[in-house]
């Protein structure tokens, strides 16, 4: 049974379609990532899933029922973006408030609260009002509060905003924890270089569509490509292995040889071998996360305005130009 | 226990702002004020000294205008009473003596109008101040020697409603029987606040200083503050709720929409109940202490009080639910506010008309009823109909205000008093009638917001 499930989904904010019929499915134990642009529907996607919007159209379902409803909520977990807690609160007050509102026993806040906010390094400040908290800090407290009662699923929605690289890494290390406990994280987020340390399946959001699903290896593999480099002063024989059926292309001081189908690298390295060549550098190449988002988005139409001066490229074609 | 989570969170959040702490000091001050107001109670020489001497200080002022009005004095004198030891039931008799330095200025003190100086003006006078008696009966003074060959050779008595004769000094003897008033917390006493400043000339009866107290001091001025303040604090529960990102947090939590909503309005109304039980309770227990007024009359305050802002912050409800801010919430509460205090007065002038006007033609058929008069000189008649129409559904603020004010006053006067301060008709409004009508509109306006925040995308 799927964690979430949504079929055809659909939400209008009046004349803004901000989901146009996605489906998603989600596997218990997965950390799924969902990326896209400044609005995309991500966050939209994640509120109708908490009852905080009402779907236009389509079904969507959390751990086998409705999503949104009162019984659901209780064994899930929402990092919300921007939250604002109320300043009134301390860190440990608010996390009492919120613990009594999932039914936590007196006992059970006064153990697991102090634990939680260690875990996210807040503990010494738990005591002071949230008022006086960082960024940063009411961004750990946020994480803390959507974790301490121990859901079946989070949604956390850019859950790294305002963290500093350390707290980023402990961050990534909770989420782990959850899939190793069998928890379902839900991750909205735009730090792709994250996504794809830590997701095991991601979905790209498109203007309110979903463009690409799947595992974060299907998403980023790519033909078989390597940059070649030779030692100084020595000539790539281009021409030579144009002629084999290898497509070169120089970047920068190195060439790019893209292979044919069914062929391997070794022909080319014998070449070089045999011109009397010595080989620096070879790396099989690889697309990144952010590679594939930047092709994909820059294909399509952008949510936000279109920025001048920007080439449309196709998904997986060799970049222009790359510093 | 998700009720409780959220009366703590109101009280932290009603805290966090200082005016919680405000409005107990201020509560504590009212309860320690009407705590420094006692109660001596005064003789009757008092009781009439006091306002002469004011009358002659005024006078005295204006040293010229006095002499022109043959400088008077007035005092009281030889009085002796029946029972001086309850001087509550005794009857009294005294001289009432006004003098003036000749008997040339006795004549212009008659003659300057408005001065206790001839025979009906004295009567009148003490009529006046001695009210609580069924009767009083003042003997003019005997005439003087000199004029009993006068009267003797058939000159008249009265002359333009004085005697023709003056003298310096004259001596009414004045007798005041059937003291209406039956026990000693209706005679009147000298009040004092801040513990022992006695307020000049100020002299009520206990029963009369503790409704005053009761009804003006606390049950309007006191309770007008603390609703004020009130609906100022409580105005921001909801619209902060509802901001951006404070939202998200609450209603992704395990509870529904309209139950978050409807924990929020009762910690509003448990905060204005605690405030106005710690006011209420404390002003019974100041006031008993100190006059011995120990009926539970006052105690109704608490509840009417919590019931008062339970209407008015129905209003702010619906109104933080639809606009999302404050400051419009408390505009529109304050609004709502006056607007049932206009219809409810508007419409107990109607009734009072009418009532007053029907009473008119029972008992004289030809009365001078002007049916086309308007009431209180701008409201046209035409109007009656629908401010009757308006006000069957407007919720019962102003009604129950005038009756906490008339609870009050059966708590502490006596029927005696009770006439005296005009409650001496039965009640026009009803009890369940003012409940029920106010309980309707605060469930129709929670219902409102309800429906409205459950619907809404956020
Ligand atoms: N309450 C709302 N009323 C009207 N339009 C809304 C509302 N919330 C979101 N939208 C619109 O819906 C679309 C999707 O918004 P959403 O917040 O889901 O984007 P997102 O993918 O989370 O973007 P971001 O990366 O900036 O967080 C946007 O066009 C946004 O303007
Ligand atoms: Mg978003």
């Amino acid at each position: 049974m799927p964690v979430i499930e949504t079929r055809d989904l659909r939400k209008h904010y009046g004349p803004v379609k901000a989901l146009k019929g996605v489906s998603i499915r989600v596997e218990p134990g997965e950390i799924y990532g969902l990326l896209g642009q400044n609005g995309a529907g991500k966050t939209t996607l994640i509120k109708i899933l908490l009852g905080i919007v009402h779907k236009t159209d389509g079904s969507a379902d959390l751990l086998g029922r409705p999503a949104g409803t009162v019984a659901v909520r209780q064994q899930v977990g929402y990092l919300p973006e921007d939250h604002r807690f109320p300043e009134y609160h301390t860190g440990y007050s608010l996390m009492d408030f919120y613990g009594q509102l999932y039914g936590m026993p007196r006992a059970d806040r006064r153990r697991k609260i102090p634990e939680m906010l260690e875990v996210v390094g807040i503990k010494a400040r738990m005591d002071y009002r949230i008022r006086t908290y960082s960024k940063g800090m009411k961004q750990r407290l946020g994480i803390a509060q959507s974790l301490f009662h121990d859901p079946a699923v989070v949604f956390l929605d850019e859950p790294t905003d305002g963290v500093d690289p350390v707290g980023r890494r402990e961050i990534r290390d909770l989420m782990q924890g959850l899939k190793e406990r069998g928890k379902t994280v839900f991750l909205n987020s735009h730090l792709l270089g994250e996504v794809e340390q830590v997701c095991d399946r991601v979905a790209i959001l498109q203007r309110g569509s979903l463009a690409r699903q799947g595992t974060v290896a299907d998403l980023t593999r790519q033909a078989g490509r390597f940059v070649i480099g030779l030692a100084p002063g020595q000539e790539f024989p281009s021409d030579e292995v144009a002629r084999l059926g290898y497509s070169v292309e120089p970047v920068g001081g190195r060439v790019e040889v893209t292979l044919p189908d069914g062929q391997g690298i070794d022909p080319v390295l014998g070449l070089l071998h045999a011109r009397g060549l010595n080989l620096r550098h070879l790396v099989e190449k690889k697309q990144t996360l952010e590679d594939v988002f930047v092709a994909m988005v820059d294909a399509a139409d952008p949510g936000t305005d279109r920025r001048p001066g920007r080439r449309a490229r196709e998904v997986g074609a060799p970049a222009a130009r790359r510093k | 226990m998700q009720f409780l989570a959220f009366l703590g969170d109101s009280y932290r959040e009603a805290r966090s702002g200082w005016m919680l702490q405000l409005m107990l000091v201020l509560s504590a001050l009212l309860v320690l004020l009407v705590a420094s107001i006692g109660f001596r109670p005064i003789t009757v020489q008092d009781q009439l000294d006091q306002p002469l001497k004011l009358m002659t200080r005024l006078m005295a002022a204006n040293p010229e205008g006095y002499a022109q009005l043959g400088k008077p004095t007035f005092a009281v004198e030889n009085l002796s009473a029946t029972d001086p030891n309850t001087p509550w039931r005794s009857d009294y008799a005294f001289d009432f003596v006004v003098a003036t330095p000749s008997a040339e200025d006795m004549r212009k003190a008659r003659q300057a109008g408005g001065l206790p100086t001839t025979g009906a003006k004295v009567r009148e006078f003490l009529r006046q101040a001695l009210e609580d008696y069924e009767r009083v009966e003042v003997e003019d003074p005997p005439p003087p020697p000199a004029a009993g060959a006068f009267l003797a050779a058939g000159g008249p008595a009265v002359l333009g409603g004085s005697p023709p004769w003056a003298t310096a000094e004259e001596r009414y003897r004045v007798a005041a029987r059937g003291n209406k008033v039956d026990d000693p917390l209706a005679w009147p006493h000298q009040v004092s606040v801040l513990f022992a400043w006695d307020v000049p000339f100020m002299h009520v009866p206990t029963r009369t200083g503790a409704y005053y107290i009761e009804k003006w001091l606390v049950s309007e001025a006191g309770a007008w503050v603390a609703l004020l303040v009130s609906v100022i604090i409580t105005a921001g529960f909801v619209p902060n709720m509802l901001a951006k990102g404070s939202l998200d947090l609450l209603v992704s939590k395990p509870i529904g929409r309209s139950r978050l909503l409807i924990y929020k309005y009762v910690g509003g109304l448990t905060f204005v109940f605690l405030l106005a039980a710690f006011t209420g309770a404390g002003v019974w227990l100041a006031v008993g202490l100190r006059t011995g007024l120990w009926t539970p009359h006052f105690l109704a305050l608490i509840p009417i009080l919590t019931f008062y802002f339970a209407v008015l912050y129905s209003v702010s409800t619906l109104a933080g639910v639809l606009t999302r801010s404050t400051l419009f919430a408390i505009l529109a509460t304050g609004l709502a506010w006056g607007l049932f205090w206009v219809v409810g007065k508007a419409n107990d002038g109607v009734q009072n008309l009418k009532a007053v006007e029907a009473d008119m033609r029972a008992k004289m058929p030809t009365a001078p009823v002007d049916p086309d008069g308007p009431m209180w000189g701008f409201v046209p008649r035409w109007l009656f109909a629908p401010i009757t129409a308006v006000h069957a559904v407007t919720p019962r603020t102003y009604e129950l205000d005038s009756r906490l004010g008339r609870v009050i006053a059966e708590g502490v006067l006596t029927p005696y008093q009770l006439g005296k301060q005009g409650y001496d008709k039965p009640p026009r409004e009803d009890w369940a009638e003012m409940l029920g009508v106010s309980a309707a509109f605060v469930v129709l306006m929670l219902g409102l917001a309800c429906w409205r925040f459950e619907t809404r995308d956020h």
